[in-house]
């Protein structure tokens, strides 16, 4: 589904991305876990397209198709989804708003009816249940006010609506409650199937216990180093990541 | 030459002249002393120069015009006035073309309320005791003029205790013409003891000629009384809009104005909210979009006389092309006005490096129990917002749609009379995307 390239990329100036491969077959689930500033976050928003970053050489085939060559809308109606490790507040947008909107422009642009108001109540209900979401947020700006774990759950919300073949997942565990990681973990399996593909990003093996991986990938100083099946992961809770950076240290001599 | 800024082609004696012959053509000459003094008024003051405080900023020399002709009576056809008329709204209507009362466009009027075109009741008692004492003609050049020529408008008066449940549109209609015409709407509005009033004036111009309207709206809300206001400015892209706004509060009266920028070359708004009756509260709201070479001149005073009462004023701006937007927003707080809670801000969006926009707040506070805040910002839209809508499949255009009508539905929504929010909100969104896509280009 996903073929990703000797990708280099980065911002002005400064390469961050050093030349990624991953491929991703339809039905898996990957994690990439990797220490602070690897890279994770930037290999996430230029497969979303985020324009700060800009690709220097490699490319990204996502089934079939050059991603790179779309804008990040057109991704979005291909299929790929971001949950942000940091999603944006937008003031002024209720939520309910925001995500007919979005469901509808996914829609429109696959030459489908758009849902009217009444048939999206029905279908956000169903998925507010999934995320154990109360109905009040829809009213709310999207992510305005939202502690840290809503908005972590409101990017999986969103996820549910728009029902992406690719989802990224960056960080979305971090700062979840139990329950929260339980409830996130539940609907990020639900929605998954063999039809799909999920990568998620992660610094915690926990997470990885209840969203099991087919492949855990070690990212560092913008290159996967490492990987390997979910006792990779394992490995890393236990020991940290010095053991790697020692060994990768050692290779790259 | 004398070194005066005054606009020599006109001289004193030629005014004097001009105000008699002016009131042959006027229903009733008990207006005389009030235009006198404000002729002589003018005659001291001259248009105004960038060199006068109040015009610092924008030059208003695009308004000065000496050979705008008093604008004529002109019919307006159904079709010029139907895109100023709000749809769904139930309630009184008063028309005006080229600065003259149209009765025959006049919807039926309520007990209760006494509405009148002002032209036909210069002898009213409450006319003759209030017209031109909160807008005064000493300092200010166009509010002179419009006194001195003033000859149509509104004059409102809500009896004690009476709700009119009916909001009263009146609309001033310019319908211009290859000679620059110039025009002086002159409102009355009093609405007495625990009374509640809704008025929603709506100034606008048909045609590609340029005009000048210069028009003056006092208002006293006496005590207790509830006076809610909405003003839409929609002149033409040649227009010249001087808009003098004030009122005056009595205790525990509430007063709000919503006032929507949208058309004309040149605006220029003075807003005065004066707090004179304890535990009164203003509500001063504006939205402006620009685009091209439109200037927007706001200028605006909170002032509160008396303790225990809240003020709040919020305008919003979204400026493209090379347009200009001046907010100066003034909170004068008297001695006596202990716990006054005054709160200003202004926000822009400038869409175009060319867009400029001076934001100056400006306190005088003269009490020491206050709680006043005041803030501005100036930015462009939110690249991150925009890329986080394309992420959920949202196209770049329409996200930036998304943005900015969340921008001025900050203000839209503070509309509480819901057929005119709603057609006002159609003709921003509108005005946004026509904006947005010159900008874009
Ligand atoms: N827009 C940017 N401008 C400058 N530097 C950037 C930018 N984006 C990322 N970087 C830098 O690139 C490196 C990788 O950042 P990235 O956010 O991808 O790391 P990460 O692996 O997601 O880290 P974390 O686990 O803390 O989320 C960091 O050193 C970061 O400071
Ligand atoms: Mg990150």
């Amino acid at each position: 589904m996903l073929e990703i390239r000797n990708l280099h990329a980065g911002v002005e100036g400064a390469e961050i991305l050093h030349g990624i491969d991953l491929t991703v077959n339809t039905g898996e689930i990957h994690a990439i876990m990797g220490p602070n500033g690897s890279g994770k976050s930037t290999l996430a928003q230029v497969l979303a397209g985020h324009e700060a970053y800009s690709v220097t050489a490699g490319e990204v085939i996502y089934e079939g198709q050059d991603l790179l060559d779309m804008d990040p809308d057109e991704r979005a109606v291909q299929g790929v989804f971001l949950a942000f490790q940091y999603p944006v507040e937008i003031p002024g947008v209720n939520s309910a708003y925001f995500l007919r909107t979005a469901l509808n422009a996914i829609r429109t642009a696959k030459d489908r009816e758009e849902v009217d108001a009444i048939d999206f109540l029905a279908l956000i209900r169903d998925k507010l249940k999934l995320v154990e979401m109360d109905e009040k947020f829809l009213k709310r700006p999207v992510n305005e006010g939202f502690s840290g774990g809503e908005k972590k759950r409101h990017e999986i919300l969103q996820m549910a609506v728009l029902e992406p073949r690719l989802a990224i997942l960056d960080e979305t565990d971090s700062g979840l409650d139990i329950d929260a990681l339980r409830i996130v973990a539940n609907g990020v399996n639900t929605l998954h199937s063999a039809d799909k593909a999920t990568i998620v990003v992660t610094h915690y093996q926990r997470l990885l216990n209840n969203i099991v991986p087919d492949v855990v990938h070690v990212m560092l100083d913008g290159r996967i180093v490492q990987s390997g099946d979910k006792t990779l992961a394992m490995e890393l809770e236990e020991k940290g990541y010095d053991w790697i950076k020692e060994e990768h240290a050692t290779h790259s001599v | 030459m004398t070194g005066s800024k005054k606009n020599t082609r006109h001289t004193a004696s030629n005014h004097a002249s001009w105000i008699q012959k002016f009131e042959s053509s006027l229903n009733g000459q008990s207006l005389r002393a009030l235009r006198q003094r404000a002729i002589a008024d003018f005659d001291r003051l001259g248009y105004p120069t960038t060199a006068d405080e109040a015009w610092k900023s924008v030059n208003p020399s695009a308004l000065i015009r000496p050979d705008y002709a008093p604008a004529a009576p002109a019919t307006l056809a159904d079709a010029e006035l139907e895109p100023f008329i709000y749809p769904d709204l139930q309630g009184i209507r008063l028309v005006f073309v080229n600065g003259h009362y149209a009765p025959e466009r006049a919807s039926d009027i309520p007990e209760g309320i006494t509405i009148a075109n002002l032209g036909d009741v210069y002898d009213h008692p409450l006319v003759k005791a209030h017209l031109g004492k909160l807008a005064q003609t000493t300092d200010l050049a166009f509010t002179a003029l419009n006194t001195a020529f003033m000859r149509d408008g509104v004059f409102i008066h809500v009896q004690p205790n009476i709700i009119v449940e009916a909001p009263v549109h009146i609309l001033f209609i310019t319908t211009a013409s290859e000679t620059p015409t110039i025009s002086h709407p002159r409102n009355l509005i009093i609405a007495d003891e625990n009374s509640q009033l809704s008025l929603i004036e709506t100034y606008a111009g048909t045609g590609t000629e340029t005009y000048l309207t210069n028009a003056v709206t006092e208002i006293i809300a006496r005590d207790n009384a509830s006076v809610n206001c909405i003003r839409l400015e929609l002149q033409n892209t040649k227009g010249l809009h001087v808009a003098n706004f004030q009122a005056q509060l009595g205790r525990s009266s509430r007063m709000t104005f919503h006032d929507f920028t949208l058309g004309g070359a040149f605006v220029r708004n003075d807003v005065s909210a004066y707090l004179r009756g304890e535990g009164s509260e203003a509500t001063v709201n504006g939205f402006y979009a620009l685009e091209g070479s439109q200037q927007v001149d706001n200028y605006t005073l909170l002032e509160h006389a008396e303790p225990h009462c809240p003020s709040h004023e919020l305008y919003k701006g979204i400026l493209g092309g090379s347009s200009r937007a001046i907010f100066r927003g003034k909170i004068h707080v008297h001695q006596k006005a202990q716990h006054t809670d005054a709160y200003q801000q202004n926000e822009n969006i400038l869409l175009s490096d060319n867009a400029r926009v001076n934001t100056k707040p400006q306190l005088e506070i003269y009490a020491d129990e206050v709680k006043c805040s005041h803030g501005a910002t100036i930015g462009q839209l939110d690249e991150n917002a925009i890329f986080y809508l394309q992420t959920r499949g949202i196209p770049k255009a329409e996200a930036r749609q998304i943005l900015l009508r969340a921008f001025a539905d900050d203000i839209i929504e503070r509309v509480t009379i819901a057929p005119v929010r709603s057609h006002l909100s159609d003709l921003i969104d509108t005005r946004l995307e026509h904006i947005y896509a010159k900008d874009m280009a």
